[in-house]
């Protein structure tokens, strides 16, 4: 969703359903709103203009909220080529709790966050995932229905790298509500923003653009 | 051509580094932050520090003092305005410097002379080094610094260099007219119509005139086949064009300089204005230096330069932004300026 920029600080993020996680989660913690959302409509054009994002002039705070797909060394790799090549000193690992550098030389203050917890493989759906409460009644069911699907050689089903993404949407669609985006999960609590993995996302958000 | 760009102590820039400069430099930047001082300190590298050119600057940007009887304080303060914080330092460390990469390098600044007789006050002197010139040229303080005055001393320059610097504000039609008659009878002709063209389909003729009661020359063009008509009367749009395109046909192996690009055009005007530069700038080998503040200027030559056939040689935008007090340059790549374009991030 396209919004109207207001702020000095920018969060980057992959998609639609990213900015409205983020929004969700910002609306629960109470965070100050001092930094735009924006949906960069994918990862290729988060790096594409995120060279040009940090050579503006107004701008204090960069984050940039990435999917760490299949291997994330090599999206951690991505981000820091381009980040060295303005000087910043980016560590080999990403941390867990988010990366953050403080401004450098004239450019902003940026940080980095890999979804879903700066350790693993996977994306935003995977966050969510791992949102929901222990107890949860309906995921023993979600997984048991992967589960046996997954012994069937049915070619148009879901690839490996997709799990998180079939698991959560039939979640979701289990609902009271069946059909729930995920930002709005949050709103109404069906997801746990207190679990520990949301308060480290919101540390990282409040260090970046609450210092 | 100048592939880089080191400047000291001109005017608010301490130490100003460019890396890589194009054919065609759009600088950008917020006010106040030296666009115009670095295409002077260019324009004066250019001339080899010319003096009758840093005197021009001084008088045209209101540097000349004038408030003082005493001639060498007046002269003083006139010449120390160029230099970063209005300080002269008889030493070389407030020298204003400006150099490219090949080392060619020009000095200017203040230097103590003291003459043998210790009764006798000790001389100050306005000095211009060049990496071509054999011995420095020295202008006495004490003495007259406007280099019309009878009685100043006639230094030497280079005569073959042409380079044009076309001012923010207005245009002279004096000047034009002169400009105009070195270039009469040659392609540069067809270069001015075709320019012209961009704000009025219809022109296909130009001269100048002069007026017989004020003797000012004045230009006229000739649309289709009525009588010719003043040039004046057209707009702000078309002079700010034959201004340009005139210092242009008249700085071939030169450098040209245009303060406020933008400046009476219409954003649908500027970016066939913008391609012609880039044409004219190739075939009459200049390399260009243009100041702006407009996203519509950044945007037209965003979308020329992106049509060159090597962009990244062809053309350069750089903004100009304070850190800490000092100057500081970005540069942005052709595919970084179309980026930005794209996704409307701001380069100014």
């Amino acid at each position: 969703m396209k919004v109207r920029e207001k702020f000095n600080a920018k969060l980057l993020v992959e998609g639609n359903d990213d900015q409205h996680v983020v929004w969700a989660i910002c609306e629960k913690y109470n965070i100050p709103e001092t930094f735009d959302v924006i949906d960069c409509e994918g990862i290729s054009r988060i790096l594409e203009r995120l060279p040009l994002d940090l050579k503006q002039e107004s701008i204090k705070a960069i984050g940039v909220v990435l999917d760490a797909d299949q291997d994330l060394q090599k999206r951690w790799r991505n981000l820091s080529g381009i980040l060295s090549s303005f000087g910043y000193a980016i560590p080999d690992q990403p941390s867990p709790e988010g990366f953050t550098h403080l401004p450098h030389d004239i450019y902003p203050t940026i940080g980095i966050w890999l979804m879903p917890d700066n350790l693993q493989s996977g994306m935003l759906e995977d966050f969510i995932r791992l949102l929901i409460r222990p107890n949860d009644l309906l995921s023993p069911f979600v997984e048991q229905a992967l589960v046996q699907l997954e012994t069937q050689p049915i070619d148009s089903r879901y690839s490996e790298i997709h799990r998180a993404k079939a698991y959560i949407h039939t979640w979701l669609a289990w609902q009271k509500d069946p059909g729930t985006p995920m930002g709005l999960a949050v709103t109404k609590t069906y997801l746990d923003h207190n679990t520990e993995l949301c308060q480290l996302f919101v540390n990282w958000l409040n260090r970046l653009f609450n210092p | 051509m100048l592939r880089s760009l080191e400047i000291r102590n001109y005017r608010n820039l301490r130490h100003l580094t460019i890396e890589k400069l194009g054919r065609v430099n759009l600088l950008v930047g917020k006010n106040n932050t030296g666009k115009t001082s670095v295409l002077e300190a260019v324009y004066l590298w250019a001339n080899r520090g010319r003096y009758e050119l840093v005197y021009n600057i001084l008088r045209l940007r209101g540097g000349l003092f004038d408030s003082s009887d005493d001639r060498y304080q007046y002269n003083k303060n006139s010449l120390s305005s160029l230099f970063l914080d209005q300080k002269i330092k008889p030493t070389d460390e407030g020298d204003i410097i400006i150099n490219d990469s090949d080392g060619t390098e020009l000095r200017m600044g203040f230097e103590i002379m003291n003459v043998s007789d210790p009764e006798a006050p000790e001389l100050l002197f306005f000095k211009i080094e060049h990496t071509d010139f054999k011995r420095p040229v020295n202008v006495l303080i004490h003495q007259p610094i406007n280099p019309a005055d009878p009685s100043f001393p006639p230094f030497e320059w280079p005569k073959n260099i042409r380079n044009q610097f076309v001012n923010a504000n207005g245009f002279s039609s004096v000047e034009n007219g002169e400009l105009y008659d070195n270039v009469v009878t040659t392609d540069a002709e067809d270069y001015i119509i075709k320019a012209l063209k961009i704000v009025n389909q219809d022109v296909t003729r130009i001269a100048f005139r002069t007026d017989s009661l004020t003797k000012k020359r004045y230009a006229v063009v000739r649309l289709n086949d009525n009588y010719p008509q003043p040039l004046q009367s057209m707009g702000d749009g078309i002079n700010r064009i034959l201004t340009i395109i005139l210092a242009m046909v008249n700085c071939e192996n030169g450098y040209l300089f245009i303060d406020e690009f933008e400046n009476g055009l219409h954003y649908s005007v500027q970016e066939k204005l913008w391609e012609v530069i880039f044409y004219l700038a190739e075939r009459l080998n200049i390399q260009v230096f243009a100041t702006t503040h407009s996203n519509d200027a950044i945007r037209s030559f965003t979308s020329v330069l992106a049509k060159q056939e090597k962009p990244d040689e062809a053309g350069k935008a750089i903004r100009l932004q304070l850190h800490n007090g000092d100057v500081r340059a970005i540069d942005y790549s052709p595919e970084e300026l179309e980026t930005a374009v794209e996704y409307n991030i701001e380069v100014r």
